[in-house]
């Protein structure tokens, strides 16, 4: 029942924000294959389709994925040809609040009210976009390499090796405990390593929740990066290096919009 | 190493952004923002909840109350991130959320195998 009729048309889905005055149409591109063309306000212009007022939601999470697959398409095709692009999140619908008000007109009324705000998100990521960076390892080489360099943890193997099977659970149970503190000392200087390798090819970096990998690796860190276009190539060599040490495996995509840079509110930066 | 833009191999990060990031509008003129945790891997889950919920009809109710939490929350993060923010270096902003994270990450790490 996911079937989305426009029957009134009162609602406006945006996709995003992008700079220009006049109205433009990029066709049928948007989601469900409907027509999104901008609204300007001044020099800036959100980019929308016609919906009703209805949320888009479904039970088929492949019809919502399409759905998702279609906002970024649209953003992706805005920033070509339109230049910088402040992204929406999903599902972001603006209707008139009475009878009165055209829904492109309260577009405006929101480009209006916001203005200053999304000229400054403008500018912070003119010029710029995000990356997506997650660094995982393998769990059983990191427990060989501790095990190798430990003298504390050899030390217990050693002991263990001689001991009667009773007092050999309770060492079992101390190794475990040394090689769990090392295991997390180690991931920690690696994490403190990566990160600021990572950090001082961007301009701003949010440290995202680690996610559980299905393919038996840790992800050790996963980060959202915004990048100046010139410097994207000094990161990927970075993660080159860190991908030449061995023992991680390194997830690199984008270029994304800058969907994880717009939804702070803009903190004056001192000397301003 | 250059960055990946397939659209398989990255569909995980594509969805967390769309459903969770991106710009938040003026609460006034919003009728609906997906404010609510939308998990690509568990969407099937959380859509069928809505289902139920739209069913018994309480969804209208429980629309209106988180969307009333997530302004709250937004606001108030707004206002803590002003008056907080400032006086920190961005380093140490950033740095002093990490260690949460590290001892997050690490927590729930309880298996070694040796």
């Amino acid at each position: 029942m996911a079937e989305i009729l426009c029957i009134r048309c009162q609602g406006r889905y945006v996709y995003g924000v992008t700079i220009g005055d006049k109205e433009v149409r990029l066709g049928a591109i948007g989601i469900d294959g409907s027509e999104v063309y901008t609204i300007p306000y001044g020099d800036i212009s959100a980019i929308v389709h016609d919906c009703s007022t209805k949320p888009y939601r479904s039970t088929d999470d492949e019809m919502v994925k399409n759905w998702v697959r279609a906002h970024q398409s649209v953003l992706d095709a805005a920033g070509e040809q339109l230049g910088v692009v402040i992204p929406l999140g999903f599902d972001t619908i603006l209707e008139p609040r009475d009878d009165a008000t055209s829904p492109d007109q309260v577009v405006r009324d929101w480009l209006k009210l916001d203005y200053g705000r999304l000229r400054e998100v403008m500018r912070k990521i003119e010029g710029k976009n995000e990356y997506a960076v997650q660094v995982s390892y393998e769990p059983g080489l990191i427990v060989k390499q501790i095990s190798e360099q430990s003298q504390e943890i050899r030390k217990i193997k050693e002991e263990m090796a001689a001991k009667s099977p009773g007092t050999a659970y309770m060492y079992r149970q101390k190794l475990e405990r040394a090689v769990k503190a090392d295991t997390e000392r180690l991931a920690d200087e690696w994490f403190s390593d990566f990160y600021g390798r990572i950090k001082k090819h961007t301009d701003d970096v949010v440290i995202e929740k680690t996610r559980k990998l299905n393919n038996g690796q840790m992800m050790l860190l996963n980060l959202s990066c915004l990048v100046a276009r010139e410097k994207v190539d000094s990161l990927g060599k970075e993660l080159e290096e860190i991908n030449n040490m061995g023992g991680f495996s390194i997830h690199f995509s984008g270029p994304w919009p800058p969907y994880s840079f717009v939804a702070k509110p803009i903190v004056t930066v001192k000397g301003e | 190493m250059q960055p990946t833009r397939d659209a398989h191999a990255t569909l995980v990060d594509l969805l967390d952004r769309v459903l969770e990031k991106g710009l938040v509008l003026n609460a006034d003129l919003i009728i609906n923002v997906a404010g609510i945790p939308l998990l690509g891997v568990n969407l099937r889950a959380y859509l069928a909840g809505i289902e139920t919920m739209l069913k018994y009809g309480i969804w209208q109710d429980w629309d209106e109350a988180q969307r009333a939490i997530a302004v709250r929350e937004r606001k108030q993060k707004r206002e803590e991130e002003q008056t907080n923010a400032p006086g920190l270096e961005p380093e140490r902003y950033l740095l002093s959320s990490l260690d949460s994270k590290i001892e997050e990450k690490y927590s729930c790490k309880e298996e070694v195998k040796i």
